[in-house]
């Protein structure tokens, strides 16, 4: 398979009031074509900028993307014009945020909305355009697709809208699919049909995707591969097969601990990582888990882990050997 | 045998009005956001209350802590009916029922500091004041695992774990018997969560607490609750102790939900097989008649359009509201 997108030492930092905040801090991955790629983390660990970064969605000032390469079909995104990457989104490479009510404009119809994305990057007549938005309504499990064509977003229900988003994000056939958190603002349910939705559709249309969420569960079905994100850094990554059988960073050993599992005997005790996220606008000078590693060393606390190769393709940043410790 | 009954809620209806007109106002329907609703709390037990959005779950706990007067239906506290209580009464009752809010951005007052926060139901409640609120609230801040020292800081100095367990500190103030716990870990990160569980579970042995437990992850709930009960568009339609609904859930959305519940375990992932619930949850204005859930059901038969089904004992504290279980 081809490469279709890599992220080349991406730094992306925010100038704020409490000092520079290195929100992404030298990030580097790769998604193939036809890949479903995990971005795994807690709110504040650079996952959602990492990925803005990837459309140039990062709001400067205050933001600024500082260094790095994001190569997409062979070509530097950091280095187009801003006419090119207005032809890149939404054509090519497609977003669907998290809270579907503050992305869909309340005053239009879902038809107009879908059907603008449709006429602007595909040449297609109002008609044509019409007609492609019901099959792509259709497609994503809406039920009625003629009336509800005409609706307006606050009569849709979260999942609905979020149903909405998947068949704007997929109308121009793109390439590559962001999904910022999409399942966050709906009910279980309703987030194993959205998921199934969007691994049933890219499989049959190729599309790669990247899901961005902080529950671990949700994307153990739907990627191939997963990248583990703490304070703007990766610190594992690898096949989502090695990554949730054989954990080898500290936090994500932590992660799989601390929630309860259904499939599993009920334990009496949680296993929660101690102490709290950290503050990215004043992190400790060695690796940013340190105060809240259970594995730590003197070496920790004054020089920050690389990541390192732990097997063929799963890497940690971490010095320890965590499979050692009969993990 | 003692009574061993803290919370009975016997037949509860919550509806708000919905009104339309502008001059002329007039009700046109109800949302029937709790619909009879019976249920009951044993002491020092965790009911643990699940349901997606907008099923009522919270409306409940809104209802038993009388945040909410119902519209109809009567709840016993300690043998007591509280709807029908004059307001002096109430309050005095509602020492012993306390609420932890699912936002800690949200409920706690930002102009306030943490030391007022956590002292304001002793100043409302008891007679304590100067030095003896502030050992309480050193005390409070230790049994919560935050430090006395940031007693003097404002909410936004504390980051969102901190501020639940400030949340929680307000709420053990006056020794309370009963805490409605309403999602209180779904704001939090994923590394936070089980320090909050934790604590709860902790404070729960230490002071013989009774918690309804809300919240919408199964896996959660099956982890705290000793009890669990699955509501679905305002009425429950299954309850029993916890082993028994995870392992022989009898009502099709029980099943359903616990089949969406997703692993983090690829390998587990692969083979197993999941219910995907058709359509969204329909609009609790214009219910369908018969059973609720008919329209999702994968198993609807004509009774089940037309009638609705009671809730009923099927097995030992297990009861389910459909006709074919």
């Amino acid at each position: 398979m081809d490469s279709l997108l890599q992220i080349k030492d991406l730094r992306v930092y925010f100038h704020t009031d409490h000092g520079l905040v290195k929100a992404v801090d030298g990030i580097s991955y790769e998604l193939r074509e036809g890949e479903a790629l995990g971005i795994v983390g807690e709110s504040g660990c650079g996952k959602s900028v990492g990925a803005m970064s990837i459309l140039r969605l990062i709001p400067t000032p205050p933001g600024e993307i500082v260094s790095g390469a994001i190569i997409f079909k062979g070509k530097d995104i950091l280095k187009t014009t801003e006419d090119e990457i207005r032809n890149i989104r939404g054509n090519s490479i497609a977003m669907v945020f998290q809270e579907p009510m503050t992305s869909l404009n309340p005053v239009l119809t879902i038809g107009y909305q879908i059907c603008e994305a449709i006429a602007l990057h595909q040449n297609m007549t109002k008609t044509e355009a019409r007609q492609e938005t019901l099959k792509l309504l259709k497609m994503v499990g809406i039920s009625d697709a003629e009336r509800r064509i005409n609706d307006y977003p606050h009569q849709f229900s979260g999942g609905m809208r979020q149903r909405v988003m998947i068949a704007m994000a997929l109308s121009c056939n793109p390439k590559l699919i962001i999904a910022d958190e999409p399942t966050t603002a709906v009910d279980v349910t309703i987030q194993a049909q959205l998921l199934e939705i969007i691994k049933e559709l890219t499989t049959r249309l190729k599309t790669s995707v990247i899901i961005i969420t902080h529950n671990l569960g949700v994307v153990a079905r739907y990627v191939n591969r997963m990248v583990v994100m703490y304070a703007g850094r990766i610190v594992e990554s690898g096949t989502a097969h090695d990554v949730y059988s054989k954990p080898s960073h500290p936090y994500t050993v932590g992660l799989l601990a601390s929630v309860p599992r259904l499939d599993k005997p009920r334990d009496s005790r949680l296993i929660p990582i101690d102490g709290q996220p950290p503050n990215l606008a004043n992190l400790p000078p060695g690796c940013a888990f340190y105060p809240r590693c259970s594995f730590r060393m003197d070496k920790c606390s004054k020089e920050r882990p690389e990541l390192r190769p732990v097997e063929v393709g799963h890497f940690t940043a971490c010095f320890a050997d965590l499979n050692t410790y009969g993990k | 045998m003692e009574n061993n009954v803290l919370i009975d809620v016997k037949n509860v209806s919550m509806y708000f009005p919905i009104f339309k007109g502008l001059i002329r106002k007039h009700k046109i329907a109800d949302i029937k956001a709790v619909d009879r609703v019976d249920l009951s709390i044993d002491r020092g037990e965790t009911l643990g209350l699940v349901g997606e959005s907008g099923s009522g779950k919270t409306t409940l706990g809104r209802c038993i802590t009388q945040l909410l007067t119902p519209t109809s239906g009567e709840i016993f506290f300690e043998g007591v009916d509280i709807c029908k209580m004059k307001k002096e009464d109430l309050r005095l009752r509602r020492q012993g029922m306390q609420i932890i809010f699912q936002d800690p951005f949200d409920s706690l007052n930002p102009r306030m500091s943490a030391f007022k926060i956590v002292t304001e139901p002793l100043i409302v409640h008891t007679t304590t004041r100067g030095q003896g609120l502030v050992s309480r609230a050193v005390e409070l801040f230790r049994l919560v695992g935050l430090d006395p020292g940031m007693m003097n800081r404002y909410p936004h100095e504390f980051s969102g774990g901190q501020r639940q367990r400030l949340g929680i500190a307000r709420a053990l103030a006056i020794n309370p018997k009963f805490i409605v716990c309403d999602e209180p870990i779904s704001a939090l990160d994923v590394s936070i969560q089980a320090q909050i569980i934790n604590l709860l579970e902790d404070l729960q042995s230490k002071f013989d607490l009774t918690y309804l437990f809300i919240a919408h992850d199964l896996s959660v709930v099956r982890h705290i609750s000793h009890r669990v009960a699955v509501m679905y568009l305002g009425r429950i339609v299954e309850v029993a102790n916890r082993d028994d609904l995870y392992k022989f859930a009898r009502h099709p959305y029980t099943v359903a939900l616990l089949s969406a519940v997703p692993i983090p375990d690829p390998e587990v992932e692969a083979t197993r097989e999941r219910i995907i619930l058709k359509g969204d949850p329909p609009s609790p204005i214009n219910m369908p008649p018969g059973c609720n859930f008919h329209k999702r059901c994968s198993l609807c038969t004509d009774i089940c359009r037309k009638e609705a089904p009671r809730l009923r004992e099927i097995g030992h504290k297990h009861l389910v509201s459909c006709h074919l279980a």
